[in-house]
Formats: C-alpha cells, sequence, structure tokens
C-alpha cells in the first residue's frame, strides 16, 4: 500500500513548549513518524460529535474532604537521604542545576 | 515438591501446617530469579533478603513472594518507571497497593521491567533493558508490564502488580499465556504509581490462575483516602464468587473485533473459547460495537495529552535526571500530547477526543444491557519478533486496538491464556465486563480454566 504524504508536524515549536530539545537527525525522524499518526488521527474528523458531552472520568467522582493536618509517615523529616546534589547550609532548602535554558 | 507449581492457597496450606517456612517459600522463588532472569531481563531489582512480617500470621496473603511492576514507590528500593531518568531513584514512601499487600503479609520479591512511563507494547521502549518472551526468545514479552508477564510464565514470583492504562496489564498476560486483570477505573488506589495517563490508569494484578488473581484483588481493592478517584463502593469477597455456574448467561461477540486484520490462528482460537462457553450453557450473541475503529485514534490523543503533563514533573530538580534523558517514544507521545493540547488544536483533537470517549464508552452500556460480559482477543496477533515493528510507532500502537476501547469506558476486562500459535507462541483472550463487575469476569475466568486448564508450561 502507498503510504500517504506525512501530515505537517512543527516539532521545533512543539519541543520549545514541551522543554525537549530535538533537533538532526532526530527531528526529521519525530517528524516523519508523528506525522503519520497524525494522519492516521485525523479519521476522527468524520465523527460528529455536535451533540456530546466529553468525558474525562469514566466513573462517578466525589469530592474528598478530611480534616486539615500533618500524617507524619508523609512528612519529610530531614534532606539527609535525599539523593541530591548538594544541601545548602543554612535550613532545610536545597540546591539545584539551573534549569532555564540560555538563549 | 515443586512448590514454585503452587498456587496462593496450596502454599498458604503447607505454611499454616508448618510443612514449610515462609523463608523457604522465598528461598524456591528466588532461585527460579536466579535461574531464569539473566536469560529474559524480567526483573530491574531482585530482593535478595525477605522482609517477612510475622506479626502478620494470620494474614490473607502471608508469605506468598510477589513482584510488582516498576512504577510503584516502595520505601527505601528503587522505583524507575523502566527510565534512564529515574534509574537510581529510591522512593521515599510506599504506593498504597504496596502498603495493602505488605498488611495482607505478602513479601516483595523484586520490581519488574517495563517500556519506560508505560509507553509501550513490547517493553522495547524500556530505556534499561528488552525482556525477552519466556515461550520464545526471540519474541517480546508484550507491554508495557512485559517483566511482569515474563515473571509468571516461569514462576519466579506468585503473582505480580501490574499496570494497565491501554492494555498495559492484559496484552503482556497473552503475550506470556498468564492471567491479569485489567480492574475498573477506580476499584484500586494509584497513590504512589507514577502517573502515565491519569484518567486512564488503573492498578490491577497478574497471577497463574484467575483464583490467584481474585486472592490478590480482595486484599488490594476499596478506596483509599489518599486518591480521590477511588472509588467507595464495598468490595466483595472475589474468591468465594467463583464457582457460580454460567449456564443460561449471555455473551457478547462483539463483530469489530473479528475483522481482516486478525490472526487467523487468535481468530481460531479465540472461537473455540466461545463454542467452550456455549458448551457449558453460555447463550452467544453478536453483538456490536461500532466506535471500535476510533478507540486507536482517541486513545493516543488522549493518554499523550495526559503524559505530556504528567511528566513534566520530571524537570531534573525534584526527582531523578533531566529531560533529556526521555527516550525517543516518551519524547514522541510528549510532542504529540502536547500538539493536542496546544491553542488552536485543542478543540479539534484533545476535547473532540473526549467526546468520542463518551461514544466508546456508550458503546459498552448499550451492550451489557443485552449481554453478561463480552468476550473478544486481546492482541490481533501472537507475540512478534523483537526489533519487527521497533521503527515504526503507528505499528506498535496499533497492537493495542482490541484493549484501548475497554480502557477509555473504564470497564473491568480478564486477559487469560486460551492456547498456542502453530509456532508455540502464547494466544490470550479477554472477558470483558460492565463496571464494578469484576466477581462476575473473574467467575466466568475461573469457569473456563477449570474446563481448559490454565496452558501452564508444565501442563503441556
Amino acid at each position: 500500500m502507498k503510504k500517504k504524504k506525512s501530515s505537517f508536524f512543527d516539532i521545533p515549536a512543539l519541543s520549545a513548549l514541551a522543554k525537549l530539545r530535538v533537533s538532526g537527525k532526530k527531528l526529521k525522524e519525530y517528524q516523519n513518524q508523528l506525522g503519520e499518526v497524525l494522519n492516521f488521527i485525523k479519521q476522527l474528523e468524520k465523527v460528529d460529535v455536535s451533540s456530546v458531552e466529553s468525558t474525562s472520568r469514566t466513573i462517578e467522582i466525589n469530592n474528598v474532604f478530611f480534616e486539615d493536618g500533618i500524617t507524619p509517615d508523609q512528612v519529610l523529616k530531614s534532606l539527609k537521604n535525599l539523593k541530591i546534589r548538594k544541601v545548602a547550609n543554612q535550613g532545610n532548602y536545597f540546591v539545584t542545576k539551573r534549569v532555564k535554558w540560555q538563549s | 515438591m515443586d512448590l514454585w507449581r503452587l498456587s496462593i492457597n496450596q502454599i498458604k496450606k503447607l505454611i499454616k501446617s508448618g510443612q514449610v517456612s515462609p523463608e523457604e517459600v522465598y528461598k524456591v522463588f528466588l532461585s527460579r530469579i536466579k535461574k531464569f532472569n539473566p536469560g529474559l531481563n524480567a526483573f530491574i531489582t531482585v530482593i535478595e533478603k525477605p522482609e517477612i512480617d510475622k506479626t502478620k500470621k494470620d494474614a490473607p496473603l502471608f508469605g506468598i513472594p510477589f513482584s510488582m511492576k516498576d512504577v510503584y514507590m516502595t520505601k527505601g528500593i528503587k522505583t524507575t518507571a523502566g527510565s534512564a531518568i529515574l534509574k537510581n531513584y529510591i522512593s521515599q514512601y510506599d504506593a498504597a497497593v504496596y502498603r495493602r499487600l505488605k498488611q495482607a503479609g505478602a513479601v516483595l520479591i523484586g520490581k519488574t521491567n517495563c517500556d519506560a512511563w508505560g509507553h509501550g507494547v513490547s517493553t522495547e521502549n524500556s530505556d534499561l533493558m528488552t525482556t525477552k518472551n519466556p515461550w520464545n526468545t526471540d519474541f517480546v514479552a508484550g507491554g508495557s508490564s512485559g517483566g511482569s508477564g515474563a515473571c509468571l510464565a516461569k514462576d519466579m514470583a506468585v503473582f505480580d502488580i501490574g499496570e494497565d492504562t491501554g492494555g498495559s496489564i492484559r496484552l503482556p498476560a497473552s503475550f506470556c499465556s498468564v492471567v491479569g486483570l485489567k480492574a475498573t477505573y477506580g476499584l484500586i488506589s494509584r497513590y504512589g504509581a507514577i502517573a502515565y495517563a491519569s484518567s486512564l490508569d488503573t492498578v490491577g494484578p497478574m497471577a497463574r490462575t484467575v483464583e490467584d488473581c481474585a486472592l490478590v484483588l480482595e486484599a488490594i481493592a476499596g478506596k483509599d483516602r489518599l486518591d480521590a478517584t477511588s472509588s467507595s463502593l464495598p468490595i466483595p469477597k472475589y474468591s468465594q464468587q467463583l464457582n457460580k455456574s454460567i449456564k443460561g448467561t449471555k455473551i457478547g461477540i462483539p463483530k469489530e473485533y473479528f475483522v481482516k486484520g486478525l490472526d487467523q490462528e487468535v481468530a481460531q482460537k479465540v472461537k473455540q473459547v466461545i463454542n467452550r462457553f456455549e458448551k457449558m450453557g453460555a447463550r452467544i450473541i453478536k453483538i456490536s460495537l461500532p466506535m471500535t475503529k476510533y478507540a486507536i485514534a482517541v486513545y493516543y490523543l488522549i493518554a499523550p495529552s495526559e503524559t505530556s503533563s504528567n511528566l513534566s514533573r520530571f524537570d531534573g530538580i525534584r526527582y531523578g535526571k533531566g529531560r533529556g534523558k526521555f527516550g525517543d517514544e516518551a519524547k514522541r507521545r510528549i510532542l504529540l500530547g502536547t500538539f493536542a493540547l496546544s491553542a488552536g488544536y485543542y478543540d479539534a483533537y484533545y476535547l473532540k477526543a473526549t467526546k468520542i470517549r463518551t461514544l466508546i464508552k456508550r458503546d459498552f452500556e448499550k451492550a451489557f444491557k443485552t449481554v453478561d460480559v463480552i468476550v473478544a482477543p486481546v492482541s490481533p496477533t501472537p507475540p512478534f519478533k523483537i526489533g519487527e515493528k521497533a521503527d515504526d510507532p503507528l505499528q506498535m500502537y496499533l497492537a493495542d486496538v482490541f484493549t484501548v476501547p475497554i480502557s477509555l469506558a473504564g470497564v473491568p476486562s480478564l486477559s487469560l491464556p486460551c492456547g498456542f500459535s502453530q509456532k508455540g507462541l502464547p494466544i490470550g483472550f479477554q472477558i470483558i465486563g460492565p463496571h464494578f463487575q469484576e466477581a462476575k469476569i473473574l467467575n466466568f475466568g475461573h469457569q473456563y480454566q477449570k474446563e481448559s486448564g490454565t496452558f501452564r508450561e508444565y501442563e503441556n
């Protein structure tokens, strides 16, 4: 079967939104693969949903309320055992590598 | 005596009568792991020293060794989700399902391999290793809970806790010839499970028999205040509801699951199952689930959208390594989800998918007005070769064609073995029931296994 031409998938814009770095060979590869997936997904255009409500949960869910308070077994008592790069000297703070990319 | 062949009840009896100790039981299964795991890559973590809580002597699963898919928090033990990002991450607390199993006296023996973040059908998307099919190591074990399937096929644990979002328990159960239950969404707490797609994720037992599945389910199901989506419905004793006759019941056969593309050997085996049920006194009724054809497209909009949100927490600060460590499949799904949720596309893609999800759910509601359960294949094909679909994500996604409609509808489904292909590869089928009717599908499954056996290696 002849493959349909892939739909355009703007990888650079989407990867910036998703905080992912995609470039070079991978950019082209993902472009083709996700374009094909998007082609497949486009079959949904045929379905008439004009009078249909959306479903986000399939069972009935009620809000859960309980008294606010500390549950001791859920409290992090010390930063000592955390596998983080460096613990700051003062207070219960920890230091990480900067995340924001340099432009 | 081959202890490793025994069921939960049989092992419990031996422990209770003092014929074996929990330590001896553990040792037997640990030696099976040492023997088979190196050739299969089923386990990411193996626990050499058991933590047997002797105060739980009267608990329902006392001394039973079990494994868990490596997506559940286990305090002080590594939890990787099969990912490079969490390769060395040590859990800070226990998942609800693990806590309940410990309370029931069960003993964790190890944590099993899976596609990273649950993204896959073969474990080839695991950042750590690929699990091989125990029946033929050239083939995949299924996924994403492939390590769990392989572990049980070679009796390396008595039962396992898998996780099913779009088929991740049912497919490896089918590919490895074991039993797997995708529970109703909300039946079992998801607290402490690394989230893939939160409106679809379900925790579920995998085992070698339906009876063992029922015993585990009654220990782990039920309301948990730490999971707002867990149901408050009372939990029945599933194991005590396995001996009801199915005579006079109605089984629906959906025509959309027996279409072009379904492997002939799979079709033949599932038809044998249907004939068997008919001989057992059930009425077979042809039904239609017309929205089935749209389920894969809907799933691959909703699940990636939710995963793009869930995986945003992996920023290199709070957990594990940075986003550069995501594998190809995780990146593809994050990008797809980001696309479906972005301005200008949200209504046309994500929102539309959630509306078609309503139609898929209605299909099942309508069907269950006329039938008790639905019987269908789990996978369109027997297990495929390792590497066969690795470069074609769309083909990989289509392996889920018969499992994702059930996930989108949130109904329960039991996957169980029904034979082998000519190449000796396992084939499975699924019994689908209405919401929270696990007792019913487990009973159908148990009745089937009483007639047909469990398709274990030592039964052949």
